[in-house]
């Protein structure tokens, strides 16, 4: 450590030989010195010269060196002044006072220049040392603050790319335990253009600001893609490749990808490293376990990397649960683990099952009694109802999130026709409602267009142009079978197409979308489904009434492989 | 403790740190001894034992650092008697006191 061995000195002392003979003493050691015959003048100059150290003679007139030494280091506050007493006081208890005061060390008279010398030196370096903590101090005070106020900026951005989304709702329920200010687990949720709803678990190994950054992208990939109406495998891929691609090995997401259709009661699971997912039948009280299938994602190359998701029923009514195994690894006080076992028991016991979310969490709490956890734990509950009442939570929403800005293609024309090879791997959906959604205004609308186009081109694509049988749908049972045909006439689709004419048309107040979809299969007797038309079919058939009831026309032509409605729409207020 | 009024070993190692000023150092501290020998006697006078046993302090932390050992002694027990409220005891002593310093000043004056 660099240290300067001058020190600039002040010595108080009323006795004028004993003050001569200091100064010269302190001026011989190589020192500044500064002299005040009482205690007064002493203070004074000390504010004046700032002196790095002070020899203070105890009694003086005018202001007694025990004054002069409290109003010192009051003036002092966090610097170190070394305050040294001279004095040829004995008593224990005038010793003690110069402490009390503020006193550092004595030195007695008559003067002994070695000791003198040793206790200058030895409080300059003290002093020097005192000063460099603090400055380190300061330095460390400002260098936190840095820190602490980066975060909070940091958490900002992160709270708005991660945010829960539509988490809140009457039906979804969900606990993030923060372990820090960043949390490795995230939940999200999102509802989809055409009314159901994604929700997403992921639990990043670790925990705090590392095992957060990898939220960002994946919160913008899930929500970017589910407004574009992606399915949950295109998501599941994209996010995987993107993990795979930016975390370092042995960092990876634990995650759930959850896909609720309201109209048709059946979801659609992505698990990948999660610990099983709970379908609880609050009528026959039945649980299903839904396992994990897959490895957590950002470990597999995307070319590896399994999408398949687990299609699964769930009646009105029905609650899933999906967790971190936060829940399940929470410790007590003897290192137990709360542990699947007692999971289940809390389902097993309910009485009401509305209040298992907050049975599930009391028992945790219970088991592990205040006892502080390792790891961040999160937990979604997800009730399964009918599409209009889900509909209902976002009404207000988006009535206030509608632009009514009126810039933007009003009058146009789009053709799109896939070809075999696009319509094995493309889902053109996304794109197409890309487009639309630039009308300005038609916005609020976006949902209803989403299910009309879906319906529409599922149609075309799986009825027309793979020709599967309508009817298979009409038994759950059969969803299977169908799912399972279409993936294996898609693989070996060689020819056919799907065409997209889309016209809008400005009228006042609003406008007209014409969405015309003509495909390559063998069509179907329209003129009877007319017939049939007013009868309510439920997930199967063609989807038709639903449509029907969004749109002012409707019409098949061709041999009824060629279908065209018109969908009037008006400004929003 | 020897009977000299002064240790000459002491002046002797003031001479050599104070060089050039160490007569400016007899002269003060004569000067400064005579004002206290004033000031003994007012405040014996006015039975300000306080102010008495400051000035003893003082008085007996100048002499030690000149050598003046045995009149340093004297003025210690002068403090104490004061801080007792001695009376018989301090009239005693600064009786003392004054002789001694007499021979502290001879041999001082030798220097000047």
């Amino acid at each position: 450590m660099q240290y300067d061995d001058t020190l600039s000195i002040l010595i108080a002392e009323d006795n004028d030989s004993d003050r001569l003979l200091l100064t010269t003493l302190v001026k011989r050691l190589g020192h500044q010195v500064t002299c005040a015959a009482n205690g007064q003048e002493a203070f004074e100059l000390f504010e004046k010269e700032n002196p790095d150290l002070v020899l203070l003679d105890a009694l003086m007139p005018i202001m007694d060196g025990f004054e002069v030494a409290v109003r010192i280091k009051q003036a002092s506050g966090d610097h170190f002044v070394p305050i040294i007493f001279l004095t040829s006081l004995q008593d224990p208890d005038s010793l003690a006072r110069c402490l009390e005061s503020g006193g550092s060390d004595f030195i007695s008279k008559p003067y002994n220049r070695v000791i003198l010398e040793a206790k200058i030196s030895a409080f300059g370096r003290m002093r020097q040392l005192q000063q460099t903590i603090l400055e380190q101090r300061d330095r460390l005070a400002v260098h936190h603050d840095r820190l602490v106020h980066e975060q909070e900026v940091a958490k900002s951005v992160f709270d708005n790319i991660a945010h829960h989304g539509c988490i809140g709702l009457k039906n979804i329920r969900s606990l993030v335990s923060p372990m820090s200010v960043f949390n490795g687990d995230i939940a999200l949720v999102e509802k989809k253009p055409d009314g159901g709803v994604y929700v997403m678990l992921g639990d990043f190994t670790g925990h705090g600001l590392p095992a957060a950054i990898g939220a960002m992208p994946v919160s913008e990939i899930f929500y970017g893609m589910t407004k574009k109406g992606f399915s949950v495998q295109e998501i599941a891929q994209e996010v995987n490749k993107k993990l795979k691609k930016i975390l370092p090995v042995g960092i990876f997401c634990c995650a759930a990808i959850i896909d609720f259709n309201f109209d048709k009661k059946i979801i659609q699971v992505w698990l990948g490293g999660l610990p099983s997912i709970y379908i609880y039948r609050p009528n026959s009280k039945d649980i299903i376990e839904v396992n994990s299938k897959h490895l957590p994602m950002g470990v597999l190359d995307p070319s590896r990397f399994n999408s398949d998701v687990q299609v699964l029923e769930m009646e009105y009514g029905d609650q899933l649960y999906l967790w971190s195994d936060g829940i399940h690894e929470a410790c007590n006080r003897d290192n137990e683990m709360f542990g699947s076992e007692q999971l289940r028991k809390v389902f097993e016991r309910t009485d009401n099952p509305k209040n298992l979310f907050d049975e599930i969490l009391s028992a945790v709490d219970i088991f592990t009694d205040g006892q502080e956890q390792d790891d961040d734990y999160t937990i979604l509950e997800v009730t399964m109802v009918t599409a209009e009442e889900f509909e209902q939570y976002f009404e207000a929403k988006e009535a206030k999130n509608a632009s009514m800005a009126v810039v933007g293609p009003m009058d146009w024309v789009l053709s799109f026709e896939l070809k075999p090879l696009t319509l094995r791997e493309f889902n053109p959906l996304p794109l197409l409602t890309h487009v639309i959604m630039e009308v300005p205004g038609l916005k609020p609308h976006a949902s209803r267009l989403y299910t009309i186009m879906a319906e529409l081109y599922s149609n075309a694509l799986e009825h027309g142009v793979l020709g599967i049988s309508s009817g298979l749908k009409s038994s759950s049972d059969g969803f299977g079978e169908y799912y399972r045909q279409r993936t294996e006439n898609l693989a070996q689709l060689e020819e056919g197409h799907v065409r997209f004419i889309l016209t809008h048309v400005p009228s006042d107040g609003g406008g007209k979308l014409t969405m015309r979809v003509e495909d390559t299969g063998n069509g179907f007797d329209y003129e009877h489904y007319k017939e049939l038309a007013h009868k309510k079919e439920g997930y199967c058939g063609r989807g038709i009434p639903l449509i029907n009831t969004m749109c002012s026309r409707f019409e098949y032509s061709g041999c009824g492989n060629i279908v065209e409605v018109d969908f009037d729409w008006k400004f929003e207020n | 403790m020897s009977n000299d009024p002064i240790d000459l070993e002491v002046l002797k190692t003031l001479e050599t740190v104070m060089e050039g000023d160490f007569l400016l150092l007899i002269k003060t501290y004569l000067k400064d001894s005579e004002f206290r020998i004033e000031e003994l006697d007012k405040y014996r006078l006015s039975a300000d034992l306080d102010n008495l046993r400051r000035a003893a302090h003082s008085f007996k932390g100048s002499s030690s650092n000149l050598g003046a050992l045995s009149l340093a002694s004297h003025c210690m027990n002068l403090e104490e008697a004061c801080k007792e409220g001695d009376t018989s005891t301090i009239d005693t002593i600064l009786k003392d006191i004054k002789p001694e310093y007499e021979r502290v000043k001879d041999i001082l004056r030798t220097y000047v």
